[in-house]
């Protein structure tokens, strides 16, 4: 069987699941590894993760706000922002009209 | 806002504290990550929000019982090279305040020795020499940047560099020097003549201005980060 090289699929996926994930409820880093492992992303990593959400940072779609962790250090908390919504949304269309197109050609 | 204050400069002592208290596994891991970071063309002050970031993931690596690299889950290089790639540019002011300051304050310095010795009486001014002097320290710092660049670089792939490259910046180092010391300046003439008390207030005075707006640009800069 060929080995499917996912990381380019990935690429394009995972900033959506990203802003998804920050939707449901304001998380933290670690928190969003968790989840995305959970739901199957077992390659992500905090190292993958920090620079996706930096850039996210950048671009506005979330923001970011230090508040005291149980563990001690403070903690950088993740909430979207409108744009990051508006994004969502047209991430979640886009999403489902290529899968449609894609179901169909391999029906 | 408060142009007494200068917000990077905080956040640099403040990294500065919290990478010394790190255990000395982490403390070495960051450290090299940081100086690789420090050569790239990144805005100063976004290059201090995420040494912060780092320094609390080592943190929380800590709190976990986790080794911190095992936490970021690839190698360093590719790490950093993944945070460097969106960063942003550095506007010149960056670059061009820190020296201005440097310079005005080294000037000062040279200035009042010369008139300690000379005193009050002789009308000279700013001389030229100073200023080419000036001048030649950029194109060091400058060359130097880049040889660090490529030596962090080499240190975090934990690739042994060349012979080449480890000597370079010695090298660049001792032929500025040599450059310095036998350029043929112009000793007697002054960029601007005049009386050596107006000089010095002047250049005073624009060490003020220079301090206030570096403050001023860098407590502006801090409004666009979550770094608090």
């Amino acid at each position: 069987m060929i080995d499917m090289d996912k990381s380019q699929m990935m690429k394009g996926i995972l900033e959506g699941c990203i802003l998804k994930i920050i939707d449901k409820s304001e998380t933290y880093g670690y928190e969003i590894v968790e989840q995305l492992q959970q739901y199957g992303f077992t390659d992500v990593k905090e190292g993958t993760l920090y620079p996706l959400l930096l850039r996210l940072e950048k671009k506005g779609l979330i923001a970011a706000t230090f508040k005291p962790s149980p563990l001690g250090p403070k903690r950088k908390y993740y909430n979207l922002t409108d744009a990051g919504k508006e994004y969502v949304a047209g991430f979640y269309e886009v999403w489902n009209e290529v899968k449609q197109t894609v179901e169909g050609i391999f029906r | 806002m408060n142009f007494f204050r200068n917000t990077y400069k905080k956040l640099v002592q403040e990294n500065k504290y919290e990478l010394t208290e790190m255990p000395v596994k982490s403390f070495k891991a960051l450290n090299s990550m940081f100086k690789y970071l420090e050569t790239f063309e990144v805005s100063l002050f976004e290059l201090e929000v995420i040494k912060k970031d780092l320094i609390g993931m080592a943190k929380e690596a800590e709190a976990e019982g986790v080794d911190f690299l095992d936490k970021i889950g690839m190698p360093e290089k590719e790490f950093c090279d993944s945070l460097i790639k969106d960063g942003i540019k550095p506007s010149y002011k960056e670059r061009i305040l820190p020296w201005i300051i440097d310079f005005l304050i080294a000037d000062i310095i040279i200035y009042t020795v010369g008139w300690l010795f000379e005193g009050t009486s002789s009308n000279c001014g700013f001389p030229i020499w100073l200023l080419e002097v000036d001048l030649l320290c950029i194109v060091i710092d400058i060359i130097m940047l880049k040889v660090q660049r490529k030596q962090a670089g080499h240190v975090l792939a934990k690739k042994r560099s060349r012979i080449k490259d480890r000597y370079e910046s010695a090298v660049l180092f001792m032929a500025s020097v040599f450059i310095i010391m036998f350029l043929p300046l112009p000793w007697e003439d002054f960029v601007i003549p005049g009386d050596r008390r107006v000089i010095f207030c002047i250049l005073t005075a624009l060490l003020v201005g220079a301090f206030f707006g570096n403050n001023y640009y860098w407590n502006r800069c801090s409004e666009k980060y979550n770094w608090k």
